[in-house]
Protein backbone atom coordinates (compact mmCIF):
# COMPACT_ATOMS: atom_id res chain seq x y z
CA UNK A 1 0.00 0.00 0.00
CA UNK A 2 2.86 2.31 0.77
CA UNK A 3 3.87 2.49 -2.88
CA UNK A 4 0.59 4.14 -3.82
CA UNK A 5 0.45 7.86 -3.80
CA UNK A 6 -1.78 9.79 -1.42
CA UNK A 7 -4.17 10.89 -4.12
CA UNK A 8 -4.63 7.39 -5.44
CA UNK A 9 -5.40 6.14 -1.98
CA UNK A 10 -7.98 8.84 -1.39
CA UNK A 11 -9.76 7.94 -4.62
CA UNK A 12 -9.65 4.25 -3.69
CA UNK A 13 -11.10 4.98 -0.25
CA UNK A 14 -13.93 6.98 -1.79
CA UNK A 15 -14.72 4.18 -4.22
CA UNK A 16 -14.68 1.53 -1.53
CA UNK A 17 -16.86 3.69 0.70
CA UNK A 18 -19.38 3.89 -2.11
CA UNK A 19 -19.35 0.12 -2.60
CA UNK A 20 -19.60 -0.41 1.16
CA UNK A 21 -22.85 1.55 1.22
CA UNK A 22 -24.44 -1.37 -0.62
CA UNK A 23 -23.47 -3.74 2.21
CA UNK A 24 -26.66 -3.05 4.13
CA UNK A 25 -28.66 -3.97 1.05
CA UNK A 26 -26.76 -7.22 0.60
CA UNK A 27 -27.08 -8.37 4.20
CA UNK A 28 -30.74 -7.39 4.45
CA UNK A 29 -33.26 -10.20 4.50
CA UNK A 30 -35.16 -10.41 1.24
CA UNK A 31 -37.03 -12.82 -1.00
CA UNK A 32 -34.06 -12.96 -3.37
CA UNK A 33 -31.79 -14.63 -0.79
CA UNK A 34 -32.19 -18.05 -2.37
CA UNK A 35 -31.17 -16.65 -5.74
CA UNK A 36 -28.10 -15.02 -4.19
CA UNK A 37 -27.11 -18.36 -2.69
CA UNK A 38 -27.56 -20.18 -5.99
CA UNK A 39 -25.50 -17.57 -7.81
CA UNK A 40 -22.82 -17.88 -5.17
CA UNK A 41 -22.56 -21.63 -5.80
CA UNK A 42 -22.59 -21.35 -9.59
CA UNK A 43 -19.62 -23.69 -9.94
CA UNK A 44 -21.61 -26.68 -8.61
CA UNK A 45 -24.18 -26.34 -11.39
CA UNK A 46 -21.49 -25.62 -13.97
CA UNK A 47 -19.77 -28.93 -13.19
CA UNK A 48 -23.08 -30.81 -13.14
CA UNK A 49 -24.14 -29.35 -16.48
CA UNK A 50 -20.83 -30.53 -17.95
CA UNK A 51 -21.58 -34.01 -16.60
CA UNK A 52 -25.07 -33.93 -18.17
CA UNK A 53 -23.67 -33.05 -21.57
CA UNK A 54 -21.19 -35.93 -21.33
CA UNK A 55 -23.72 -38.44 -19.96
CA UNK A 56 -26.15 -37.92 -22.81
CA UNK A 57 -23.84 -39.86 -25.15
CA UNK A 58 -23.44 -42.88 -22.85
CA UNK A 59 -26.90 -44.10 -21.79
CA UNK A 60 -30.38 -42.82 -21.03
CA UNK A 61 -30.25 -43.94 -17.41
CA UNK A 62 -27.01 -42.06 -16.77
CA UNK A 63 -28.51 -38.99 -18.38
CA UNK A 64 -31.60 -39.18 -16.17
CA UNK A 65 -29.45 -39.78 -13.11
CA UNK A 66 -27.36 -36.69 -13.81
CA UNK A 67 -30.51 -34.56 -14.16
CA UNK A 68 -31.68 -36.03 -10.87
CA UNK A 69 -28.32 -35.05 -9.33
CA UNK A 70 -28.84 -31.44 -10.47
CA UNK A 71 -32.30 -31.37 -8.88
CA UNK A 72 -30.95 -32.77 -5.61
CA UNK A 73 -28.01 -30.34 -5.66
CA UNK A 74 -30.47 -27.48 -6.16
CA UNK A 75 -32.33 -28.41 -2.97
CA UNK A 76 -29.20 -29.13 -0.94
CA UNK A 77 -27.45 -25.91 -1.96
CA UNK A 78 -30.55 -23.93 -1.04
CA UNK A 79 -30.82 -25.75 2.24
CA UNK A 80 -27.30 -25.95 3.54
CA UNK A 81 -25.56 -22.78 2.39
CA UNK A 82 -25.80 -19.87 4.78
CA UNK A 83 -27.83 -16.83 3.84
CA UNK A 84 -26.04 -13.45 3.86
CA UNK A 85 -28.07 -12.29 6.86
CA UNK A 86 -27.08 -15.40 8.81
CA UNK A 87 -23.38 -14.70 8.63
CA UNK A 88 -21.55 -13.84 11.79
CA UNK A 89 -19.53 -11.07 10.27
CA UNK A 90 -21.93 -9.01 8.23
CA UNK A 91 -19.27 -7.23 6.21
CA UNK A 92 -18.23 -7.64 2.63
CA UNK A 93 -14.67 -7.99 1.37
CA UNK A 94 -14.81 -4.37 0.22
CA UNK A 95 -15.25 -3.01 3.72
CA UNK A 96 -12.43 -5.26 4.95
CA UNK A 97 -10.18 -3.86 2.23
CA UNK A 98 -11.24 -0.37 3.24
CA UNK A 99 -10.32 -1.04 6.85
CA UNK A 100 -6.92 -2.30 5.83
CA UNK A 101 -6.35 0.71 3.64
CA UNK A 102 -7.30 3.19 6.34
CA UNK A 103 -5.56 1.41 9.20
CA UNK A 104 -2.33 1.27 7.20
CA UNK A 105 -2.41 4.98 6.72
CA UNK A 106 -2.28 6.28 10.28
CA UNK A 107 -2.25 9.87 9.19
CA UNK A 108 -5.61 9.68 7.48
CA UNK A 109 -8.36 11.86 8.87
CA UNK A 110 -11.04 9.24 9.11
CA UNK A 111 -8.87 6.80 11.03
CA UNK A 112 -9.98 8.16 14.39
CA UNK A 113 -13.68 7.81 13.75
CA UNK A 114 -13.14 4.36 12.32
CA UNK A 115 -11.10 3.25 15.31
CA UNK A 116 -13.63 4.63 17.78
CA UNK A 117 -16.34 2.68 16.02
CA UNK A 118 -14.41 -0.52 16.56
CA UNK A 119 -13.50 0.03 20.18
CA UNK A 120 -17.07 0.81 21.13
CA UNK A 121 -18.38 -2.30 19.46
CA UNK A 122 -16.07 -4.85 20.96
CA UNK A 123 -15.53 -4.79 24.71
CA UNK A 124 -12.29 -6.37 25.79
CA UNK A 125 -13.01 -9.53 27.70
CA UNK A 126 -10.12 -11.31 29.31
CA UNK A 127 -10.31 -14.96 28.52
CA UNK A 128 -9.54 -16.93 31.63
CA UNK A 129 -8.53 -20.52 31.45
CA UNK A 130 -9.32 -22.83 34.37
CA UNK A 131 -5.93 -23.49 35.91
CA UNK A 132 -4.93 -27.00 36.74
CA UNK A 133 -3.63 -27.18 40.27
CA UNK A 134 -0.89 -29.79 40.66
CA UNK A 135 -1.79 -32.56 43.05
CA UNK A 136 0.84 -31.97 45.74
CA UNK A 137 0.22 -32.52 49.44
CA UNK A 138 1.34 -30.14 52.17
CA UNK A 139 3.62 -32.83 53.56
CA UNK A 140 5.56 -33.05 50.30
CA UNK A 141 6.00 -29.28 50.18
CA UNK A 142 7.19 -29.03 53.75
CA UNK A 143 9.68 -31.83 53.16
CA UNK A 144 11.12 -29.81 50.30
CA UNK A 145 11.69 -26.74 52.48
CA UNK A 146 15.27 -25.48 52.95
CA UNK A 147 17.28 -27.05 55.77
CA UNK A 148 17.17 -23.88 57.87
CA UNK A 149 13.42 -24.40 58.32
CA UNK A 150 12.49 -26.80 61.12
CA UNK A 151 9.21 -28.61 60.48
CA UNK A 152 7.36 -30.32 63.33
CA UNK A 153 4.57 -32.68 62.32
CA UNK A 154 1.69 -33.79 64.55
CA UNK A 155 2.86 -32.38 67.83
CA UNK A 156 1.16 -31.56 71.12
CA UNK A 157 2.25 -28.76 73.45
CA UNK A 158 1.55 -28.77 77.16
CA UNK A 159 1.75 -25.15 78.13
CA UNK A 160 -1.18 -23.68 80.08
CA UNK A 161 -3.34 -26.19 78.26
CA UNK A 162 -2.91 -29.07 75.85
CA UNK A 163 -2.70 -27.80 72.25
CA UNK A 164 -2.30 -29.98 69.19
CA UNK A 165 -0.79 -28.84 65.90
CA UNK A 166 -0.71 -30.48 62.54
CA UNK A 167 2.36 -28.60 61.35
CA UNK A 168 4.61 -26.14 63.12
CA UNK A 169 7.34 -24.52 61.03
CA UNK A 170 10.16 -22.51 62.54
CA UNK A 171 12.53 -20.76 60.18
CA UNK A 172 14.57 -17.57 59.79
CA UNK A 173 11.54 -15.77 58.27
CA UNK A 174 9.22 -16.51 61.21
CA UNK A 175 7.17 -19.10 63.06
CA UNK A 176 4.18 -20.59 61.23
CA UNK A 177 1.26 -22.73 62.32
CA UNK A 178 -0.03 -24.51 59.22
CA UNK A 179 -3.57 -25.83 59.28
CA UNK A 180 -4.78 -28.07 56.43
CA UNK A 181 -8.40 -27.96 55.21
CA UNK A 182 -9.83 -26.14 58.28
CA UNK A 183 -9.26 -29.06 60.64
CA UNK A 184 -8.15 -26.84 63.49
CA UNK A 185 -11.01 -24.56 64.45
CA UNK A 186 -9.09 -22.55 67.07
CA UNK A 187 -6.01 -21.74 65.04
CA UNK A 188 -5.81 -18.11 66.32
CA UNK A 189 -6.00 -19.16 69.96
CA UNK A 190 -3.23 -21.69 69.34
CA UNK A 191 -1.12 -19.00 67.72
CA UNK A 192 -1.64 -16.75 70.75
CA UNK A 193 -0.63 -19.64 73.02
CA UNK A 194 2.63 -20.23 71.16
CA UNK A 195 3.38 -16.52 70.99
CA UNK A 196 2.90 -16.26 74.79
CA UNK A 197 5.33 -19.14 75.16
CA UNK A 198 8.05 -17.84 72.85
CA UNK A 199 7.24 -14.12 73.13
CA UNK A 200 7.47 -13.86 69.32
CA UNK A 201 5.03 -13.13 66.51
CA UNK A 202 3.32 -16.25 65.06
CA UNK A 203 1.81 -16.57 61.58
CA UNK A 204 -1.22 -18.86 61.40
CA UNK A 205 -1.76 -20.12 57.82
CA UNK A 206 -4.76 -22.03 56.54
CA UNK A 207 -3.96 -24.25 53.54
CA UNK A 208 -6.79 -25.62 51.43
CA UNK A 209 -5.58 -28.61 49.42
CA UNK A 210 -9.05 -29.64 48.19
CA UNK A 211 -9.26 -28.16 44.69
CA UNK A 212 -13.06 -28.16 44.62
CA UNK A 213 -13.24 -25.97 47.70
CA UNK A 214 -13.00 -22.25 47.00
CA UNK A 215 -10.68 -20.00 48.90
CA UNK A 216 -12.51 -17.75 51.33
CA UNK A 217 -11.02 -14.47 52.36
CA UNK A 218 -10.16 -14.32 56.03
CA UNK A 219 -9.20 -11.12 57.81
CA UNK A 220 -7.07 -12.74 60.51
CA UNK A 221 -4.87 -15.19 58.61
CA UNK A 222 -4.09 -16.02 54.99
CA UNK A 223 -5.89 -18.88 53.25
CA UNK A 224 -3.75 -20.22 50.40
CA UNK A 225 -3.23 -23.20 48.14
CA UNK A 226 -0.48 -25.73 48.95
CA UNK A 227 1.52 -24.63 45.90
CA UNK A 228 1.87 -21.12 47.35
CA UNK A 229 2.86 -22.27 50.83
CA UNK A 230 6.59 -22.49 50.24
CA UNK A 231 6.88 -19.15 48.46
CA UNK A 232 4.76 -17.51 51.15
CA UNK A 233 7.05 -18.67 53.96
CA UNK A 234 10.32 -18.01 52.15
CA UNK A 235 9.44 -14.60 50.73
CA UNK A 236 8.94 -12.95 54.13
CA UNK A 237 11.89 -10.88 55.48
CA UNK A 238 14.43 -12.69 57.63
CA UNK A 239 13.99 -12.04 61.34
CA UNK A 240 15.99 -14.71 63.12
CA UNK A 241 19.54 -15.91 62.75
CA UNK A 242 20.28 -19.65 62.64
CA UNK A 243 21.28 -19.69 66.34
CA UNK A 244 18.03 -17.95 67.30
CA UNK A 245 16.05 -20.50 65.29
CA UNK A 246 17.75 -23.39 67.08
CA UNK A 247 17.04 -21.72 70.41
CA UNK A 248 13.34 -21.36 69.52
CA UNK A 249 13.17 -25.03 68.53
CA UNK A 250 14.77 -26.03 71.82
CA UNK A 251 12.23 -23.98 73.78
CA UNK A 252 9.37 -25.59 71.89
CA UNK A 253 10.71 -29.09 72.40
CA UNK A 254 10.89 -28.45 76.15
CA UNK A 255 7.09 -28.24 76.28
CA UNK A 256 6.32 -30.98 73.75
CA UNK A 257 4.34 -33.98 74.93
CA UNK A 258 5.86 -37.31 73.94
CA UNK A 259 3.35 -39.33 71.94
CA UNK B 1 -32.88 -20.07 12.79
CA UNK B 2 -32.34 -23.06 10.53
CA UNK B 3 -29.43 -25.30 11.44
CA UNK B 4 -27.35 -25.27 8.28
CA UNK B 5 -25.36 -28.39 9.03
CA UNK B 6 -25.95 -32.10 8.64
CA UNK B 7 -27.97 -33.54 11.52
CA UNK B 8 -29.03 -37.09 12.33
CA UNK B 9 -32.40 -36.86 10.55
CA UNK B 10 -30.69 -35.63 7.38
CA UNK B 11 -28.54 -38.74 7.32
CA UNK B 12 -31.66 -40.84 7.90
CA UNK B 13 -33.46 -39.28 4.92
CA UNK B 14 -30.39 -39.54 2.65
CA UNK B 15 -30.06 -43.17 3.66
CA UNK B 16 -33.67 -43.91 2.77
CA UNK B 17 -33.18 -42.07 -0.54
CA UNK B 18 -30.11 -44.09 -1.39
CA UNK B 19 -31.90 -47.34 -0.50
CA UNK B 20 -34.77 -46.43 -2.83
CA UNK B 21 -32.28 -45.62 -5.58
CA UNK B 22 -30.45 -48.90 -5.02
CA UNK B 23 -33.72 -50.82 -5.31
CA UNK B 24 -34.70 -48.87 -8.42
CA UNK B 25 -31.41 -49.54 -10.15
CA UNK B 26 -31.49 -53.17 -9.01
CA UNK B 27 -32.79 -54.20 -12.43
CA UNK B 28 -29.50 -52.96 -13.86
CA UNK B 29 -27.25 -53.93 -10.97
CA UNK B 30 -28.31 -57.59 -10.54
CA UNK B 31 -27.52 -58.77 -14.12
CA UNK B 32 -24.14 -57.04 -14.04
CA UNK B 33 -23.36 -58.62 -10.67
CA UNK B 34 -24.28 -62.04 -11.99
CA UNK B 35 -22.27 -61.56 -15.14
CA UNK B 36 -19.22 -60.42 -13.23
CA UNK B 37 -19.23 -63.24 -10.68
CA UNK B 38 -20.73 -65.95 -12.91
CA UNK B 39 -18.09 -68.55 -12.05
CA UNK B 40 -18.18 -67.97 -8.32
CA UNK B 41 -21.96 -67.85 -8.02
CA UNK B 42 -23.39 -71.16 -6.83
CA UNK B 43 -27.11 -71.82 -6.85
CA UNK B 44 -27.28 -71.38 -3.07
CA UNK B 45 -25.36 -68.13 -3.12
CA UNK B 46 -27.68 -66.65 -5.72
CA UNK B 47 -30.53 -67.19 -3.23
CA UNK B 48 -29.07 -64.28 -1.24
CA UNK B 49 -30.04 -61.94 -4.06
CA UNK B 50 -33.68 -63.04 -4.05
CA UNK B 51 -35.07 -60.44 -1.59
CA UNK B 52 -33.20 -57.71 -3.45
CA UNK B 53 -34.61 -58.97 -6.73
CA UNK B 54 -38.14 -59.09 -5.36
CA UNK B 55 -37.98 -55.58 -3.90
CA UNK B 56 -36.37 -54.08 -6.99
CA UNK B 57 -39.10 -55.55 -9.18
CA UNK B 58 -41.48 -52.99 -7.64
CA UNK B 59 -39.34 -50.06 -8.79
CA UNK B 60 -38.03 -48.89 -12.09
CA UNK B 61 -34.93 -46.62 -12.08
CA UNK B 62 -37.00 -43.62 -13.11
CA UNK B 63 -39.73 -44.16 -10.48
CA UNK B 64 -37.07 -44.61 -7.80
CA UNK B 65 -35.51 -41.28 -8.73
CA UNK B 66 -38.90 -39.54 -8.70
CA UNK B 67 -39.92 -41.03 -5.36
CA UNK B 68 -36.63 -40.19 -3.67
CA UNK B 69 -36.79 -36.66 -5.05
CA UNK B 70 -40.32 -36.18 -3.71
CA UNK B 71 -39.10 -37.47 -0.35
CA UNK B 72 -36.23 -34.99 -0.38
CA UNK B 73 -38.54 -32.12 -1.34
CA UNK B 74 -40.97 -33.01 1.45
CA UNK B 75 -38.18 -33.18 4.01
CA UNK B 76 -36.49 -30.00 2.81
CA UNK B 77 -39.76 -28.06 2.87
CA UNK B 78 -40.16 -28.97 6.53
CA UNK B 79 -36.53 -28.54 7.56
CA UNK B 80 -35.14 -25.68 5.49
CA UNK B 81 -38.08 -23.75 4.12
CA UNK B 82 -40.52 -24.36 6.96
CA UNK B 83 -43.65 -24.12 4.88
CA UNK B 84 -46.46 -26.65 5.00
CA UNK B 85 -47.78 -25.28 1.69
CA UNK B 86 -44.57 -26.31 -0.04
CA UNK B 87 -44.73 -29.72 1.60
CA UNK B 88 -48.26 -30.46 0.34
CA UNK B 89 -47.56 -28.99 -3.07
CA UNK B 90 -44.36 -30.98 -3.48
CA UNK B 91 -45.78 -34.30 -2.31
CA UNK B 92 -49.24 -34.33 -3.88
CA UNK B 93 -48.39 -32.08 -6.80
CA UNK B 94 -45.30 -34.14 -7.54
CA UNK B 95 -47.19 -37.42 -7.41
CA UNK B 96 -49.97 -36.03 -9.60
CA UNK B 97 -47.55 -34.58 -12.14
CA UNK B 98 -45.35 -37.64 -12.47
CA UNK B 99 -48.22 -40.12 -12.64
CA UNK B 100 -49.77 -37.92 -15.34
CA UNK B 101 -46.50 -37.99 -17.29
CA UNK B 102 -45.69 -41.67 -16.71
CA UNK B 103 -48.96 -43.45 -16.16
CA UNK B 104 -48.01 -46.85 -14.77
CA UNK B 105 -50.29 -49.83 -15.12
CA UNK B 106 -50.73 -51.28 -11.63
CA UNK B 107 -53.20 -54.05 -12.40
CA UNK B 108 -55.01 -54.92 -15.61
CA UNK B 109 -57.72 -52.36 -15.01
CA UNK B 110 -56.16 -49.90 -12.52
CA UNK B 111 -53.74 -47.17 -13.60
CA UNK B 112 -51.65 -45.02 -11.29
CA UNK B 113 -52.92 -41.59 -12.35
CA UNK B 114 -56.63 -42.00 -11.49
CA UNK B 115 -55.64 -43.71 -8.24
CA UNK B 116 -53.42 -40.80 -7.19
CA UNK B 117 -56.06 -38.27 -8.28
CA UNK B 118 -58.51 -39.60 -5.67
CA UNK B 119 -56.51 -38.36 -2.69
CA UNK B 120 -54.10 -35.83 -4.24
CA UNK B 121 -56.66 -33.45 -5.75
CA UNK B 122 -58.67 -32.84 -2.52
CA UNK B 123 -55.43 -32.27 -0.63
CA UNK B 124 -54.27 -29.74 -3.22
CA UNK B 125 -57.62 -27.92 -3.01
CA UNK B 126 -57.21 -27.86 0.77
CA UNK B 127 -53.74 -26.34 0.53
CA UNK B 128 -55.00 -23.77 -1.95
CA UNK B 129 -57.74 -22.66 0.45
CA UNK B 130 -55.23 -22.62 3.30
CA UNK B 131 -52.81 -20.48 1.30
CA UNK B 132 -55.53 -17.99 0.36
CA UNK B 133 -56.77 -17.59 3.93
CA UNK B 134 -53.23 -17.38 5.28
CA UNK B 135 -52.38 -14.61 2.85
CA UNK B 136 -55.49 -12.68 3.92
CA UNK B 137 -54.79 -12.98 7.62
Amino acid sequence: MSTKSNRERKILIKLLRYIESFDSLWFKRSSLDGLKVLVGKWYVFFILSLIISKARNYSTYLYQLSIYAVAVAFILVLGYSKRPYERKEKRSIFSKALDKLILDDRGADDYKSRKGHYVAKRPIIEKTRPRTIPNITVEQILEAMPSCFHVKNQIALNYKRLAQFEYLVIGPTGIFIVDVDNKNKQIIQDANLVSSLLLEEIYPISVISNTEQTLEFNRDYPTIRPTHLKTFMISLPEVYSTEEVEDLVRRIERHMVKQ
Amino acid sequence: MVKRRVIFHDILVFGIMSIILLLGFGQLIIPTLEAAFAENFSAEASLLLVPYRVLSAAFSPRSAMILSYILLLAYASRRFFRSSIMLYLSVFGGLLLYTYLYNIKITETVYAYPLIKIFAVPQLINTMIYAIFKAES
